[in-house]
C-alpha cells in the first residue's frame, strides 16, 4: 500500500441535481433585490408610547442634530448608512505600507466617511426597527453579515445562503443589549482581514431616545441635554445612566439595587415601551472598547484584487468549473499570481484600528489617552481604548477578537465577565442555566476568532498598569507572536 | 433525476453504524436493534478526490485537488449474519454505542507500518503490525460522551494522515424522573436545560428526546463534526516511504505547520506543505454545507445535539449563525457545576455563545458538546423585541415577519436559480484561511450550517414549491413533504430525504441498500414498532388561500 498504489479512490460526489446549490457556494448570485418583508413603522414621536413599538432607530437622527452626519435630517430616515471600499493604503509603525479594505459611512463626517479602520462603530437601542443601506463602492460583490445577530438569511449577509451587494437595505430587530461586530462574508479570508468590519453595540431600549427633546415636522430631532447614549432617569440616576445588560446578584460592589433584577417581561412603568426598559441593567460611568486584530503585509502586498482566487462556475457545474480563476475568467491566472489563502502568518498587530508598534516576537505599547471621537460611535463620547478612570466607578470594557488566530488576554485587575457573544450571563430566561463569573486578577484567558465578552471592573484603591494582549499562533504549536499592551489608569 | 442520487448524496458524508445490543435510547425493539455483532476494521489507504479540482490541470495527484488518506475501511457484521460493507473514506465510520454496551472488533492492519485504534480512557489495541492478519478485541463502551478513535502510534502522525473517527457514546437511561440528558451525571443546569426544552415558555417545541410522528422527526436529534486538516504534499511524501521506513513525527510537525510561505498552490514548485483542505466529516464546501448529515436540518422548536471533535493540528473558531447555542461539555466536563466559591472563567455554567474555540486534538478546548435550539432567529421583528418568539409584525405587503414568507418566494442565481427556501445559515470557522480550498475558493473550506426546514407551529398553505399550482403528489419527483415544513425546491426536499427514516440510523443502512447487501425495507423497522402514519392534508392559512 503507498500513494502510488493506494488500495481505494475515494470519488468526488456528484452534482448532479444540484448543480446550482453547488455553484452558488462559490460564485454566489448577484442581486439588489427590494427589501422584502419591509416593515412600516409609524415616524419617530416623543415622547414615545409603547403602542408604536417597536420604533424606527433613533440614531441617525440623533448623530444628524449633533452635527455627525452632512445632512439633517438623514435620508431615508431612521437608515444608518454604509459602503465598502478598496484600496486604502495605511502605514505602518514601520512605515511599511498596508493594504486596507474598508467600510464607510458616506453620511458622515471626518474619518467616518473617509473610511476608517475599524468601520465606524453602529450602536442602536435593543428592540428598535434597525436599517442599513449598504452598497459596495467602487464595486461588488460583497455583503455585511451582523455577526451575533440572527434575522432573516437574506438579512444575515452571507452571500450564498442569500446574495452579494449590489445595493441593499439590510434590515432586522436588535434584541439582546450586548456587543457584536459587521463584516463583509464575501470571500471573508481576505475582506475581513483587509479590514471590512465594525463594532456594533445594542444599548437599552431607552438610550437615544432619551436625548430627544422633540421631533421637527421635517423628520429632524431636538435634542436635550442628556448626553447621547444615557438611558432615562431611573432609580438612584436623576439625570440618567449608560447603562448594560447584566445581573449582578452575587457582584455587591457594583451597586446592581435589587429593583433592577426584574424579569425581562415585567412592564414598563412609565409605559413607554411594552416591558421595562432597565430590567437587568446595570450603570457605568466608563466604557472601552478593545478590537484585537493583526495583519499579513504578504497578503496586503500579493492579494491587492478584491477578487483574487474567486472561482467561476462552468458551462457544467460541478464538472469544469474554474477554481483557478481570480474573478475573471478571461485573464488567465499566471504562477506567480497569489493562491495561498490558506497561509496566514501575521506581521502586524492592531488594538481598536491602532498599530501598535513592535516586530514579530516583541512587545509593543498602546499610547495612554486614546478616545475614539463620537463621529465614529453613533454619536456617543468618551469611550476608550486605554483606560483612563476613577476608583469606585463602575468601568465596562468589551472585547472582541478580530484576529485570524486566538489570542491571550490578562488584566491587571480583577474583572468580573457579564456578558459573551451578546447574552448577559445569569439573565433569565435564556441565561438561567449560567452566571456571571470573577476572573481574578493575573488570569490568562484564551479565546479565539469572532468571540466577544464584556466585563465589569471597579477599584477601590488607585492603580495603575497594564493588560496585556498576547497574540497567538494556533497553527504553529501556540506560539505567541506578539504581545500588546494596554494602559489602564486609575486615579483617586 | 434519479431520487436514488440524492438518497447517495444524503448519506455520503461519512458512513454512521449502531454497535451494541441495547440502544433504549433510540426507542427500538431491542431485537431490531441487535444489528451489529462485530466490526472488522482494515487499516488501508485512498486517495481521495477533494472539494475544489482544476479542470485546466491534465495532472492527476496533489495538484489537481487530490490527496492521500490513511483510513479506518469497515465493514460489520450484523447479528442475524448478514454483512455491511462500509464505503472507504476519511473519516472512518460514526460509531454510536450505549454506555456498558460490549463491542467486538477484528482490526487487520494492511499498511506497511505498526498502526493502532485508541479510544481514550476505554479502549487500546496496542501496536498491531503489518502482517495483514486479523485480531481480535472486545472492549466495553465506557461513560456517555464523544470521543475520538484513532491511531495513536508517532503521534501526531497516524492520526493527522486520517486514521480517526468519532465514537459517540449514549446513557442508558435518564436520571430517574428526569428528562434525557447525553449524560449518565448531568449538572444541574444541564439537566434543567434539558427539563426545560418543550416545558418552559422560553423553549416551545420538542424536548430533546421527543419524536414528532407527523414531522417525521427522529427523537435524540444528533449530529457530528469531526474537524480535520489535510496537506497533499506531505500526505503524498509520507505514502511514498518505502515500505518499513517510518516518517520522523518531528519533520511532520515541523512542515505541516512551519513550511516556508508558498504564493502559490497550484505551482507544486513553490507550493507550502501547510493544509490547504480543511474539512468537516471528511467533506468541504457544499458537500458539508448542502449536507443533512453534517449540516442540522430541522424546524423550529426541534433542538439537536452536535458534537464537535478535532482530529487535527490546528484551532478552528466555529461560528453558527442564526442562533447561540449552549456549551453543554467541553473535554468531557459537563458545564455548570460545581459552583466554587471563587468563580473563575472555566466555571461560568451553561453558556449561551455564538462562536467557540476547538483546539487542535488533545489541546484543552478541543472537544465539545453543544445543544443547538433551533429557536426562532430571535432577531426577526415582533411585538416586544426582548428575545422570545413573540407575535410577529405585518409587514408593507401585507404579510408578517415570520414565517418569511417574501423570502421564501425569492428565486437567486446566476445560471441555476436557487430558491431561497428552506431557511439557509452557515456555520463555519472564523479563523478564515480554513475557509479556503488549494490556497483560495473562498467557501470550499470547513463549513456546516443550520437549516430551518420548517417550524413545529406553523403550516403553510404553500404546502410543496412545485405542486404550488398542482395537486399536491402530482409531480411524481417531489415528494410530498409533511406538515410543518417550509417550501422548497425539488432538490433541496430530496436532498433531505424527507420520506427516509430519521437520518442518524440510516447512514449505514443506505450506503449498505446502494451496494445491494440488503433489502429494500429494513430501516424503518429498526426506528420504530409502528409503521410510519400517512401526511394529514395541508392545513389550509384562510391567509394565503
Amino acid at each position: 500500500m503507498s500513494f502510488q498504489n493506494p488500495a481505494f479512490r475515494v470519488l468526488r460526489r456528484s452534482v448532479a441535481g444540484m448543480e446550482g446549490m453547488h455553484s452558488k457556494m462559490f460564485d454566489p448570485p448577484r442581486e439588489s433585490p427590494a427589501t422584502p418583508d419591509l416593515v412600516v413603522r409609524p415616524p419617530l414621536a416623543v415622547p414615545l408610547t409603547a403602542a408604536n413599538f417597536p420604533f424606527p432607530n433613533p440614531v441617525p437622527e440623533v448623530m444628524a442634530a449633533a452635527g455627525f452626519l452632512d445632512r439633517n435630517p438623514p435620508r431615508p430616515p431612521n437608515t444608518v448608512h454604509r459602503s465598502l471600499l478598496h484600496g486604502m493604503i495605511m502605514p505602518t509603525w514601520d512605515n511599511r505600507p498596508m493594504d486596507f479594505f474598508l467600510m464607510n459611512d458616506p453620511t458622515g463626517i471626518n474619518e467616518a466617511i473617509d473610511g476608517s479602520f475599524p468601520a465606524p462603530t453602529i450602536r442602536a437601542p435593543r428592540g428598535c426597527d434597525f436599517k442599513c443601506e449598504t452598497q459596495g463602492s467602487p464595486q461588488p460583490p460583497h455583503t455585511i453579515h451582523w455577526h451575533g445577530f440572527e434575522p432573516t438569511p437574506i438579512n444575515d449577509g452571507v452571500g450564498h445562503c442569500s446574495m452579494e451587494l449590489g445595493r441593499y437595505t439590510y434590515q432586522f430587530q436588535p434584541n439582546h443589549m450586548g456587543s457584536y461586530f459587521y463584516h463583509c462574508h464575501r470571500n471573508t479570508v481576505q475582506h475581513f482581514e483587509f479590514g471590512l468590519y465594525g463594532f456594533f453595540v445594542v444599548d437599552p431600549p431607552d438610550a437615544f431616545y432619551a436625548s430627544i427633546a422633540s421631533v421637527n415636522p421635517n423628520g429632524s430631532v431636538v435634542l436635550n441635554n442628556r448626553p447621547i447614549g444615557f438611558s432615562r432617569p431611573s432609580l438612584g440616576f436623576p439625570n440618567g445612566s449608560r447603562r448594560v445588560a447584566a445581573n449582578l446578584a452575587n457582584f455587591p460592589q457594583f451597586n446592581q439595587h435589587p429593583s433592577y433584577r426584574v424579569p425581562l417581561t415585567s412592564p414598563d412603568p412609565q409605559g413607554q415601551f411594552p416591558t421595562n426598559p432597565h430590567a437587568y441593567t446595570v450603570h457605568y460611568q466608563n466604557e472601552a472598547i478593545w478590537v484585537f486584530d493583526d495583519r499579513d503585509i504578504r497578503w496586503s502586498r500579493l492579494a491587492q484584487n478584491s477578487a483574487q482566487t474567486f472561482p467561476v462556475e462552468g458551462t457544467i457545474p460541478g464538472v469544469n468549473d474554474n477554481f483557478y480563476s481570480h474573478g475573471d475568467p478571461l485573464v488567465p491566472v499566471l504562477p506567480t499570481d497569489f493562491f495561498a489563502f490558506n497561509d496566514y502568518r501575521s506581521t502586524h498587530w492592531y488594538v481598536t484600528g491602532v498599530n501598535v508598534p513592535g516586530p514579530l516576537g516583541g512587545t509593543g505599547d498602546l499610547p495612554p489617552g486614546i478616545v475614539v471621537p463620537p463621529y465614529l460611535m453613533s454619536g456617543v463620547s468618551g469611550v476608550q481604548v486605554s483606560i483612563n478612570s476613577r476608583v469606585n466607578r463602575n468601568i465596562l470594557v468589551r472585547v472582541l477578537n478580530a484576529a485570524y488566530n486566538s489570542v491571550r488576554v490578562t488584566f491587571p485587575v480583577n474583572i468580573v465577565i457579564i456578558a459573551w457573544d451578546g447574552r448577559a450571563l445569569g439573565v433569565p430566561p435564556f441565561g438561567t442555566y449560567n452566571s456571571p463569573v470573577l476572573v481574578p486578577a493575573g488570569t490568562p484567558m484564551e479565546f479565539s476568532v469572532a468571540r466577544r465578552f464584556d466585563c465589569l471592573i471597579r477599584e477601590s484603591a488607585p492603580f495603575s498598569g497594564f493588560a496585556t494582549v498576547d497574540f497567538l499562533d494556533t497553527l504553529r504549536g501556540r506560539s505567541r507572536r506578539f504581545t500588546a499592551r494596554i494602559p489602564i489608569n486609575i486615579t483617586a | 433525476m434519479e431520487r436514488r442520487d440524492f438518497i447517495k448524496y444524503a448519506t455520503g458524508a461519512s458512513a454512521a453504524l449502531m454497535l451494541g445490543t441495547k440502544l433504549p435510547w433510540l426507542g427500538a425493539k431491542p431485537a431490531q436493534a441487535d444489528h451489529i455483532a462485530r466490526l472488522d476494521i482494515t487499516i488501508t489507504d485512498c486517495i481521495k478526490e477533494m472539494a475544489t479540482f482544476n479542470a485546466l490541470s491534465v495532472i492527476a495527484g496533489p495538484g489537481n485537488g487530490e490527496c492521500y488518506f490513511w483510513i479506518y475501511k469497515m465493514t460489520a457484521t450484523l447479528g442475524d449474519g448478514r454483512v455491511i460493507d462500509l464505503p472507504a473514506d476519511c473519516p472512518g465510520p460514526t460509531l454510536f454505542a450505549t454506555t456498558g454496551d460490549i463491542i467486538s472488533l477484528r482490526i487487520t492492519n494492511a499498511l506497511d507500518e505498526p498502526h493502532s485504534l485508541v479510544i481514550r480512557g476505554m479502549f487500546n489495541s496496542g501496536p498491531i503490525p503489518p502482517d495483514g492478519v486479523p485480531r481480535d478485541f472486545i472492549f466495553a463502551a465506557g461513560a456517555p460522551g464523544t470521543y475520538l478513535y484513532f491511531d495513536s502510534l508517532n503521534a501526531p502522525v497516524n492520526r493527522v494522515m486520517g486514521l480517526h473517527g468519532a465514537f459517540v457514546v449514549m446513557p442508558a437511561a435518564p436520571a430517574a424522573g428526569q428528562k434525557w440528558t447525553p449524560y449518565a451525571n448531568p449538572t444541574p443546569q444541564v439537566q434543567q436545560l434539558f427539563n426545560d426544552l418543550g416545558a418552559a415558555a422560553h423553549f416551545p417545541g420538542l424536548a430533546w428526546e421527543q419524536a414528532n410522528a407527523p414531522t417525521q422527526t427522529p427523537p435524540f436529534r444528533q449530529y457530528i463534526w469531526l474537524l480535520s486538516q489535510a496537506s497533499p504534499l506531505l500526505f503524498r511524501d509520507v505514502g511514498s516511504l518505502p515500505a518499513g521506513q517510518i516518517f520522523p513525527a518531528a519533520e511532520f510537525v515541523r512542515r505541516f505547520t512551519r513550511d516556508a510561505f508558498g504564493r502559490n498552490n497550484h505551482d507544486l514548485t513553490v507550493a507550502s506543505d501547510i493544509p490547504q483542505y480543511f474539512t468537516s466529516m471528511g467533506q468541504s464546501g457544499h458537500f458539508s454545507h448542502n449536507n443533512p448529515v453534517v449540516t442540522p436540518m430541522a424546524r423550529v422548536g426541534e433542538p439537536c445535539v452536535l458534537r464537535v471533535l478535532n482530529a487535527g493540528l490546528m484551532t478552528h473558531s466555529m461560528h453558527i449563525h442564526a442562533n447561540h447555542f449552549y456549551l453543554l461539555s467541553v473535554d468531557g466536563v459537563v458545564m455548570g457545576a460545581p459552583v466554587p466559591a471563587n468563580a473563575t472563567l472555566t466555571r461560568p455554567g451553561v453558556i449561551w455563545v455564538d462562536t467557540f474555540q476547538a483546539n487542535q486534538f488533545g489541546a484543552p478546548s478541543s472537544r465539545y458538546d453543544i445543544l443547538m435550539l433551533f429557536q426562532r432567529p430571535p432577531d426577526v421583528h415582533n411585538v416586544r423585541g426582548i428575545g422570545l418568539a413573540d407575535a410577529p409584525l405585518p409587514t408593507a405587503n401585507g404579510a408578517t415577519t415570520w414565517p418569511p414568507v417574501e423570502e421564501f418566494d425569492l428565486a437567486f442565481g446566476n445560471t441555476i436559480p436557487v430558491r431561497l427556501s428552506p431557511l439557509c445559515y452557515p456555520a463555519h470557522d472564523h479563523s478564515e484561511p480554513s475557509q479556503t480550498s488549494q490556497g483560495g475558493n473562498y467557501n470550499c473550506g470547513v463549513i456546516g450550517g443550520q437549516y430551518f426546514i420548517g417550524d413545529l407551529n406553523i403550516t403553510l398553505p404553500r404546502f410543496n414549491v412545485n405542486d404550488r399550482f398542482a395537486a399536491p403528489g402530482s409531480n411524481p419527483d417531489m415528494p410530498l413533504l409533511p406538515p410543518q415544513t417550509f417550501p422548497m425546491d425539488e432538490d433541496f426536499a430530496m436532498m433531505l430525504g424527507l420520506d427516509q427514516v430519521p437520518q442518524i440510523l440510516v447512514y449505514g443502512i443506505d450506503e449498505a441498500r446502494r451496494d445491494g447487501v440488503m433489502g429494500p425495507s429494513k430501516d424503518s423497522e429498526l426506528l420504530s414498532q409502528t409503521p410510519r402514519p400517512p401526511f394529514p392534508p395541508p392545513f389550509v392559512d384562510p391567509a394565503f388561500p
